[in-house]
């Protein structure tokens, strides 16, 4: 559907169309029904499904024998790649019903290439009675038999389900099983085994060759690289050789200049998902007059936005480096799809369509309190509120004077709120403040109770801000907001009520205002995380880090122990010896403590797709070491850069963190169990450390 | 109503899977045990209440003996001083050595659990556990043999009855020769602190074997194979001193907790089938009771929604109920399957039982009213084995499956695995240190000890990840790779 096959309805019949069209996006696994998003670019697997189309559209004969595997897992837009190389192609069971879903599809081109396409590798279930179990490898042993081109959608668990299967002892079993390793882990090929693969560690698009047939294996990991990131290019497109990439993957700074336009997200995956989506809706022509009561229209209009599309898209972004998890387009879609159309309340008519929801809500009425009710309802239906968490209603709430998250969603772990840095945004610099517009309203309105007429003018006057973040919605929020915690509301609302009004609006307002600037939470750890990535990714191994991060990781690791006087930082590192868990001792207390010593520590780093992988190694030179590797995620970073001149600082992630270095210290501890001198017994008298070795 | 034939007063041996399970103290009072069973000490006070410490915020107790001397007992603190100087020759002077001992008092103190008494001696060697002994650690004259339930835990997974105690000890043997500073302490404490040698014994069985054989994918297998695991060299060896003992603390704990709870699911599914009259097989009741998965992992965002307490003390009443109805009436030494056959041919038995679990629900919701010692002592076994234990200082307890929260009446429990169960669990699915396995098969290993859930391996995952073991993929189905926890020390 397009947007110019939006029929010419009514303005109601139009908004419910927009509506369901992103509700019904999930439906895109089924490409035919939504072709116009079907270029899923991640990886350029789109390019590398159009040098195989081509490859099957020659003369038979002209190029080798290939095997395309689509890896990830669902929701990556496999099956829209899928259909984009069989389109127009001859089905070979022309008598099939086309609205099931089959496991496997026979196709042949019209110069008599045949293809086998594996839809579904998980439909695993036997076809009848008595029948064989359909298995990946029997679909690869087969086309190894047959000389068959294959096109196969896998994820991994049943890539590891069949590696465990016992081979038949024939070679094409053999082969097929060295293929579904070589799947499971391209880097650990048996070099002397039937495959010759390639060398391009750390890149989503893999190649091999069979040695004897010359068959060419080529698999897409569809999950590697970030849909938020512009991927690599491919080198050319020689149908005669591999496809290959030519530029590296790199994650693009956070800077917000670069992130603010489509002319940055449309070179993404993601970007240029979401500027089709976007691009529809504008087509839709909602009418501007309807927007004031309706929160869903708002969605959609803000949607149009290249602003607030660009600021959602980052924050999705700065979710995906926060929790080490990457969005799929599943995923994606389903962030849309909420984003506008979500009910904040009401599940218990779980069928009533959001549209119906909204109008019922949106009545006005003579009872002020109810309205507000209502309308701070709507409100939590806005996209900005959905999207980092549905937020109490004030006028329900229990006695907590600030909102609270009652339903969260993936955004929630960058809500803008919990980092709102005072001061006034600046478009070049990633470290500047943002939240001072919006809360010098509330000061000032809270310092005159509220005679102005509009929060919301308020914070639009400042010359910083501007109005064009706000919709006629928020207008009509305003108002009725105003209306009843303003100077005219002759006391409306109880003090303690009034006060929670105030924050819920508070946060709305910063929420909204920092997604239509691409602001979102942790930003400055965010943006040093990918200047380490980046340049840990110019080597192609483990590197140093910058001094200053490496210093920090060492003093969250292993810090060394503070002088007596704790004035200073000692020379060595010392270790609990019999405490449940393996402490890093920071300064050494009245009490007699027996304890482990040690001396150097070296961090190094290299990585791996989107994360960087540490290795951490304990010893002195020429002798024993320890060593031990751990994920540099967003927790960890948090945690090493609150480290300061050798004291440890507190993140809400210490406690995630703490399991995995407490086992390196661990480790290290085992390791010294060998080392002489290693053990002794340390007590302080004020000033003074006293040091007796043990062992 | 007898079961059984009418000369009967013992219990049948394969209805009565172990000897009354009760509170456990801590993981160290298992271990305790454990090697207690194997040594001891040739004097009186042994045979009562000895203990390590007594905590600093408890009265004096007469009755107990403290093994750790404080320095105003000089006599016992000048033998202690000069134990340690003659263990680590490179202290030149007294007030050196009496520094270690200070240290060591506290670094010899396992968890400090709140409302206990007293402090107990972490058991990293015969003589160190030797400084407390079981009366003295629990409190009570006659505590609960965990030594004997594990033992018979250990038997139903495959295992020897008596190498739970045999397998451990061999191993703290390892670890002294292995780790110098534990080889030193040992010494320091049976020359310092004991009054004389330790002497070995064969631990004796109390009765005979229930005979009901080997329980494949159950707790006892799985404890059967995480036990011979833990106690290999390499594992002594690839773990600090401590962290050893902790993880074998929590296999005990893991294993009784669990057993405990699945033998009440055996009771339940015995009167089950005599109150149905269905024909069944001790096989048939221990496959039911396995594939029945005794502790269902909720993460709702309601806590009272994911509570399994309610679940599990109903279980626990309902199994204590008909145990007793099995011990009054059932013959000494008659099989099972004559026992349950008996039984089902008899109507009267069939209503004997309806007529005991009538008002089981009733019983449930009581606070303590109506509900048997055993009932809560069984309650109470499952309890302190998988709840996390509040600590009233340093280091909390990292070892649970469970955990709590609200107060009396809207009190929750609910499954939460620490990420040291899980890394303990998952490690252990591991042929060796440094070895790796996957989710799936950290999976199974909860699915045998009796942990049910849809999608284990997701959430699973989800606790083995914060852990920093493995790394999830939305594809992987369980078949990402879980890395052991610790690796063999290697010279680099």
């Amino acid at each position: 559907m397009t947007a110019s096959d939006t029929p010419a309805e009514s303005a109601v019949t139009r908004l419910r169309l927009a509506i369901d069209y992103l509700r019904g996006l999930q439906d895109v696994a089924q490409p035919t029904q939504q072709p116009e998003l079907a270029s899923a670019g991640v990886a350029r697997s789109d390019e590398v499904a159009e040098w195989f189309r081509k490859r099957l559209l020659a003369a038979p004969g002209t190029y080798p024998q290939t095997l395309l595997f689509l890896v990830g897992a669902p929701g990556n837009g496999k099956s829209a790649v899928s259909a984009a190389i069989r389109h127009g192609l001859e089905s070979a069971d022309p008598s099939r019903d086309a609205s099931l879903h089959y496991r496997l599809y026979r196709f042949r081109s019209s110069e008599g290439n045949s293809l086998l396409v594996v839809n579904d590798a998980t439909m695993r279930r036997a076809m009848s009675p008595g029948a064989a179990r359909p298995s990946l490898r029997a679909d690869i042993r087969s086309c190894l038999e047959e000389g068959i081109n294959l096109q196969a959608n896998v994820n991994r668990g049943i890539v590891f389900d069949e590696l465990v299967d016992r081979e038949d002892g024939t070679e094409s079993d053999s082969h097929a099983a060295h293929v579904l390793r070589w799947i499971h882990n391209p880097d650990e090929v048996d070099q002397n085994g039937p495959i010759a693969a390639d060398r391009e560690r750390q890149h989503a698009l893999r190649t091999a060759v069979m040695k004897s047939s010359g068959v060419q294996l080529v698999a897409v990991y569809m999950d590697y690289y970030s849909l938020f990131e512009e991927q690599p290019s491919i080198e050319s497109e020689d149908l005669t050789t591999l496809p290959k990439y030519g530029s590296k993957y790199q994650l693009q700074p956070l800077n917000f200049d670069t992130r603010a336009s489509w002319s940055y997200w449309n070179k993404t995956p993601a970007g240029g998902f979401v500027q089709k989506v976007s691009t529809y809706i504008k087509g839709c022509e909602l009418s501007q007059e309807d927007l004031r009561r309706d929160p869903l229209r708002a969605n959609l209009e803000s949607l149009t936005s290249e602003r607030f599309a660009c600021g959602l898209l980052a924050s999705l972004r700065a979710f995906e480096l926060v929790t080490a998890h990457k969005v799929p387009y599943r995923r994606l879609i389903g962030v849309l799809g909420a984003a506008v159309a979500t009910k904040s309340r009401g599940q218990e008519q779980a069928d009533e369509h959001p549209c119906d929801w909204v109008q019922r809500l949106s009545q006005t009425t003579d009872d002020k309190r109810k309205e507000l009710e209502n309308f701070i309802d709507l409100g939590n239906s806005r996209s900005h509120q959905v999207l980092f968490g549905i937020l109490s209603n004030p006028m329900r709430a229990g006695r907590s004077p600030q909102s609270e998250v009652v339903r969260g969603s993936p955004l929630t772990a960058v809500d803008p709120v919990c980092d709102a840095v005072h001061g006034d945004f600046k478009l070049t610099d990633i470290d500047s403040g943002w939240a001072r517009p919006i809360t010098n309203a509330f000061q000032t309105a809270g310092l005159t109770d509220i005679e102005a007429d509009s929060l919301l003018s308020l914070v639009c006057e400042d010359p910083l801000v501007g109005s064009d973040f706000v919709t006629p919605f928020e207008e009509e929020l305003d108002r009725v907001i105003t209306g009843c915690v303003g100077g005219g509301a002759d006391g409306l609302l109880p003090a303690e009520e009034r006060s929670r009004v105030l924050a819920w609006y508070h946060d709305y307002l910063c929420r909204l205002y920092a997604l239509s600037h691409g602001i979102y939470a942790h930003r400055v750890w965010l943006h040093r995380y990918v200047q380490t990535w980046n340049t840990l990714s110019r080597a192609a191994d483990f590197t140093r880090l910058d001094n200053d991060l490496e210093k920090r990781l060492s003093e969250l690791i292993l810090p060394k122990v503070r002088t007596g006087d704790g004035t200073g930082i000692g020379p060595y590192r010392y270790l609990t010896v019999l405490t449940p868990r393996t402490a890093a001792i920071e300064e050494f207390g009245a009490k007699s403590q027996v304890v482990a010593k040690m001396e150097g520590l070296r961090v190094m780093g290299r990585t791996l797709g989107d994360f960087i992988e540490l290795r951490l190694a304990v010893g002195d030179n020429g002798g024993s070491h320890t060593e031990a590797r751990v994920n540099l995620d967003f927790s960890l970073l948090c945690e090493a850069l609150v480290c300061r001149d050798g004291l440890r600082g507190v993140t809400a992630r210490t406690n995630a963190e703490s399991p995995r270095l407490e086992r390196f210290r661990a480790a290290v501890l085992v390791g010294l169990r060998r080392q002489p001198n290693a053990i002794s017994v340390v007590s302080r008298s004020g000033a003074t450390v006293q040091e007796h070795i043990l062992l | 109503v007898s079961v059984a034939d009418a000369d009967s007063g013992n219990p049948c041996r394969a209805l009565v899977l172990f000897n009354a399970p009760d509170h456990i103290h801590s993981a160290e009072f298992a271990l305790t045990q454990i090697v207690h069973s194997r040594w001891k000490i040739d004097d009186l006070k042994w045979d009562g209440k000895v203990i390590f410490r007594p905590k600093s915020d408890q009265g004096h107790d007469e009755s107990r003996y403290s093994t750790y001397p404080t320095r105003s007992s000089e006599k016992r603190w000048g033998r202690l001083v000069v134990e340690v100087r003659n263990a680590f020759p490179s202290l030149a002077t007294d007030a050196d050595a009496e520094r270690v001992a200070d240290a060591l008092e506290a670094e010899l103190s396992g968890l400090r659990i709140e409302r206990q008494r007293s402090l107990v001696a972490t058991p990293l060697s015969p003589a160190l556990t030797m400084l407390q002994t079981p009366a003295g650690v629990a409190g009570r004259d006659n505590p609960v043999k965990i030594d004997h339930i594990l033992e018979d835990m250990y038997e139903l997974g495959g295992g020897e009855w008596g190498d739970v105690a045999k397998r451990y000890t061999d191993a703290l043997n390892h670890l002294r020769s292995a780790d110098k500073y534990v080889e030193r302490i040992d010494s320091v404490v049976e020359t310092g602190l004991l009054p004389a040698p330790l002497e070995a014994k064969n631990p004796t069985r109390s009765g005979e074997s229930s005979g009901v054989g080997q329980i494949p994918n159950s707790p006892f297998s799985w404890f059967h194979a995480a036990w011979k695991t833990i106690t290999e060299e390499d594992w002594v060896e690839a773990l600090p001193a401590r962290r050893w003992i902790e993880w074998c603390g929590a296999v005990a704990r893991l294993a009784y907790g669990m057993g405990v709870l699945w033998e009440a699911h055996w009771y339940v599914a015995i009167a089950d089938a005599l109150r149905e009259g269905t024909a069944v097989t001790e096989q048939s009741i221990w496959e039911g009771c396995n594939n029945y998965k005794t502790l269902p992992w909720r993460t709702g965002p309601d806590a009272y929604g994911n509570d399994v307490w309610r679940e599990y003390r109903k279980t626990n009443i309902e199994a204590a109920l008909v145990r007793t109805f099995l011990k009054k009436s059932a013959a000494k030494d008659q099989p099972f399957q004559s026992v349950v056959d008996k039984a089902h041919r008899s109507e009267l038995v069939s209503q004997a039982v309806d007529t005991l679990l009538e008002d089981i629900d009733k019983r449930v919701g009581m606070a303590s009213q109506g509900v048997s010692m055993s009932a809560e002592d069984r309650i109470d076994a499952v309890e302190s084995a998988l709840k996390e234990r509040p600590v009233s200082e340093g280091d909390p307890d990292a070892y649970y499956l469970l955990r709590e929260t609200g107060k009396t009446r809207s009190k929750s429990i609910f499954v939460d695995p620490s990420t040291e169960i899980a890394a303990v669990v998952a490690s252990l699915a591991c042929e060796h240190p440094g070895g790796t396995t996957t989710v799936r098969d950290v999976a199974e290993d909860f699915r045998d000890l009796g942990l049910r859930r849809d999608n284990l391996e997701a959430e699973l995952g989800k606790v083995l990840e914060r852990a920093g073991l493995c790394r999830r993929a939305h594809d992987a189905d369980g078949s990402e790779d879980v890395s052991c926890a610790f690796a063999p020390v290697r010279d680099v």
